[in-house]
């Protein structure tokens, strides 16, 4: 489903150069969850928005379904892999309705405005129909990241990249978010790119994790390997200690 | 779930345009209340508006009506505001001269508001070179002294008001687009946009539909302080002789004619003064107030 | 000293604080004692838990209604005391560590500087002897090059050096009582426990009383001695461990949290309408 060859990302020039993500490859099996945990600063993120295509200055390869894809992507290209971004407060546009938010997508893709629609995907998340005419200021954090994941699918694309879903809820509020995107990715069959440093959000989300420090993974692990605590590299056992205190 | 299916219907349709504004207005008044300064200044210009609006049935006398026979008449109740030197009533060639006001003023914003934040916020969305050639102009016309300018327009084109506005509105672009860039240098790196660039919107629907909406109060919120700057400014120009031409009733020309006399009939020119010093106190104010109430992030605390 | 350890370091009845005069309670009714030891405040967003550690150091402003039958510091009111007395009292007597250091530290004084200063104001210290009061004490939070880190600036540094130079700098005058609110959520997994761990050590040796506020029961659990649950302003439950909560939301925010080795296909979601019924019962 999505294939990464030697991805490299690199910011500023000369002395100044800072190398953000170094020769990375992956590959994602359609419906699988693949984890990325890792410390501030170690390049998830970049890797992350350079598979959206946020990211521009990237090298490498990567192939969507099969399909390559470059740093310039078509309307084609955007409907394959969507996002879900961290901060639910900085991720709606403060004066567009909800509605609005949602029917944003359509519009800029040139499908025609389906009123029916964005109430159903609203419906899909979990929230009630009159939230559409409401403003993101008068929504909770936990309902601004369904009205999220609401936009990110309304396209029905077949993947979602996120970014630290939940890290910016209360824990009661990131287990039902997290349920919700189990549901939605056993519902259509998604597969999903997870950046997180919470080892247990990953780990309870994946199927597959990998550790990424300074920009490269150190370790792969399995769900098993989870479970069990097992960690074959010595700083995947030390976020794995950090993590269980 | 069962109330949300039900209540699906009735929010098929958005409220209606009235009802948001409605309650848009009543929110506003609703935090103007708690702040009686703020209500002072929306008032003196509310006044100022309606005075324009009905000048000449407020008005007492024929602003260009001469007296010679009534020249120079200090403050009574037949003369409000004593007469200049042609005998007129400097009551109602103020209530007169509000109109010229409102107009200078109501032409300028409306120039300086769409050019300043249409340049601020191309500059910031796209960066780089359109950046650097629009923002090195906007430092150009900054560098000129704004009433230097406007002297030198003003003598080109020939004194009348449209020149003077026309002066006014070259030199007072520059400042709403520098707030409008910085602005959208704020908002384009925002996750909202970054999800917008996802979906697929084009770089002019970026632009207009999520940049430039957040920009706007800012740039509503400056206007409204410069408009202070810019009744000072016309008031120069007329001063000057450069604005609106004798026997127009503009304050600034006013205080001008008005200057020989100033020692002996002090009304002739304090009145008029007193005038361009509400107008612009007033302005001040509810620029003060606009940003407090339309941006939080200046909320006092 | 016998009689002194018993007694507790701070004593709170019945505090309440309202914000605003039309009041929302954003406190209601909440009592607990600290002794020389380290108890945790644990609660989500809007329980409360931060507030009630401001109230204690009276850095609420001014327009909320903080009430209390008793709140006591070492024996003495702390309401009644006048502005002054508390300036001496905070930082002296009783510190706080927030969550973020890069904005809790002043970012134009070097390290070194603000840490003397602290040890001037509170130890009475002067030039020469501050500066190395300061450096005793980056050192004892285990930095490594402290003449360095002296001279950087708080930009300089990564948030868990921060942390440290923030606990260094509190806890130079050892102070009676720490209130360390969510002090790791800031940082990196693998710096917060060397953080915590660090702080233990320091509230130990010097036999001082310990609040940890987080959102994070189960690092609270390993980590103090007695589990404070607040929801909604008020108590819900006060415990020894998470095996023994007893009170329906402690519960449910333990089941909530996801845990890697006791995977589940859903997680259990809190049902607040029914936790709401218990509320009103309780009230």
């Amino acid at each position: 489903m999505i294939r990464v060859e030697n991805l490299d990302v690199a910011f500023g020039h000369g002395q100044g150069r800072h190398h953000v993500v170094r020769q990375v490859s992956l590959s994602v099996a359609r419906g699988e969850t693949l984890g990325i945990v890792g410390e501030s600063g170690c390049g998830k993120s970049t890797l992350l928005r350079s598979l959206a295509g946020l990211e521009r200055g990237w090298t490498g390869r990567i192939w969507f379904e099969g399909r390559e894809v470059g740093t310039v992507r078509r309307r084609e290209e955007l409907k394959l892999a969507q996002m879900v971004f961290q901060d639910p407060y900085g991720s709606l546009h403060p004066r567009h309705r909800i509605g609005t938010a949602l029917a944003e997508p359509l519009r800029a893709m040139g499908y025609p405005d389906d009123r029916q629609k964005v109430l159903r995907a609203l419906r899909q998340v979990g929230l009630p129909a009159d939230f559409a005419n409401r403003f993101p200021h008068e929504l909770s954090g936990g309902q601004r990241q369904r009205v999220a994941i609401a936009r990110a699918l309304i396209l029905s694309p077949p993947i979602l990249l996120l970014d630290e879903p939940t890290s910016a809820l209360d824990v009661s509020i990131q287990a039902e978010v997290l349920n919700l995107l189990a549901d939605q990715r056993d519902e259509r069959s998604l597969t999903f790119v997870l950046v997180s440093h919470d080892l247990a959000v990953v780990a309870h989300m994946c199927d597959r994790v990998l550790v990424m420090k300074d920009g490269t993974f150190v370790d792969e692990l399995t769900k098993d390997d989870l479970q069990r605590g097992v960690a074959h590299h010595s700083y995947a056992r030390e976020l794995f200690e950090a993590s269980f205190l | 779930m069962s109330d949300a299916i039900q209540t699906d219907a009735e929010m098929l349709q958005s409220p209606g345009l009235m009802a948001r504004i409605g309650s848009a207005v009543r929110r506003a008044f609703g935090k103007l209340a708690e702040e009686p300064l703020g209500l002072a200044g929306f008032a003196i210009i509310g006044l100022l508006l309606v005075v324009a609006a009905f000048a000449p049935l407020i008005a007492p006398y024929d602003p260009t009506a001469q007296s010679l026979s009534n020249a120079l008449q200090p403050p009574s109740l037949a003369h409000l505001a004593g007469t200049d030197e042609f005998g007129r009533d400097i009551f109602s060639r103020l209530l007169y001269g509000s109109r010229i006001t409102i107009q200078t003023i109501f032409f300028v914003s409306i120039i300086v508001g769409p050019i300043g934040l249409a340049i601020g916020i191309v500059s910031g969305f796209f960066g780089g070179r359109t950046d650097a050639i629009l923002m090195r102009a906007t430092d150009i016309v900054l560098s000129f002294p704004s009433l230097i300018l406007a002297l030198a327009f003003a003598a080109a084109l020939g004194a009348s008001l449209s020149t003077a506005i026309i002066a006014i509105s070259l030199t007072a672009w520059p400042p709403i687009a520098r707030l409008a860039r910085a602005e959208a240098l704020v908002v384009r790196n925002a996750d909202y946009v970054a999800a917008a660039r996802l979906y697929g919107a084009s770089p002019l629907r970026i632009l207009f539909l999520y940049i430039a909406p957040m920009c706007v109060p800012s740039v509503i919120v400056r206007l409204t302080l410069n408009m202070a700057g810019i009744i000072l400014t016309a008031a120069s120009l007329g001063f000057l002789g450069l604005g609106a031409q004798p026997p127009a009733p503009e304050w600034g020309a006013m205080i001008s004619s008005g200057r020989k006399f100033m020692l002996d009939f002090w009304w002739v020119a304090v009145m008029p003064g007193i005038a361009i010093l509400l107008t612009s106190l007033a302005f001040n104010i509810v620029g003060d107030t606009l940003r407090d109430i339309m941006d939080p992030r200046h909320a006092r605390s | 000293m016998q009689d002194r350890d018993a007694s507790p370091i701070l004593s709170i009845r019945d505090l309440n604080v309202r914000f605003g005069r039309n009041a929302i309670a954003a406190i209601t009714d909440v009592s607990f004692d600290v002794g020389r030891e380290r108890v945790g405040i644990v609660g989500e967003s809007g329980s409360g838990k931060s507030t009630t550690g401001r109230a204690i150091m009276r850095l609420l402003p001014p327009k909320a209604g903080v009430t209390a039958t008793r709140m006591a510091f070492c024996g003495e009111e702390i309401l009644d005391k006048t502005e002054r007395q508390m300036n001496r009292l905070r930082g002296q007597e009783m510190a706080l560590i927030m969550q973020d250091p890069r904005y809790s530290l002043n970012p134009v004084l070097p390290i070194g500087k603000q840490i003397a200063e602290s040890a001037r104001l509170h130890l009475g210290l002067k030039g020469k002897e501050a500066l190395k009061a300061a450096r005793d004490m980056l050192a004892r939070v285990r930095i490594n090059d402290p003449d360095r880190v002296m001279r950087q600036y708080p930009h300089q540094i990564s948030g868990g050096m921060g942390q440290r130079v923030m606990i260094a700098m509190m806890l130079i005058a050892r102070p009676k009582l720490v209130i360390a609110d969510e002090p790791t959520s800031a940082l990196d997994v693998s710096v917060r426990k060397d953080v915590l761990l660090l702080l233990d050590e320091l509230v130990r040796e010097n036999n001082s009383g310990l609040i940890l506020i987080s959102h994070d029961i189960r690092m609270v659990a390993s980590f103090c001695d007695r589990i404070i649950v607040m929801y909604r302003g008020r108590i819900v439950e006060e415990l020894t461990g998470l095996d023994k909560a007893q009170h329906p939301y402690t519960r449910a925010l333990i089941a909530a949290m996801p845990d890697a080795r006791h995977p589940v296909r859903r997680l259990a979601v809190m049902d607040r309408q029914a936790l709401d019924r218990i509320g009103e019962r309780v009230a």
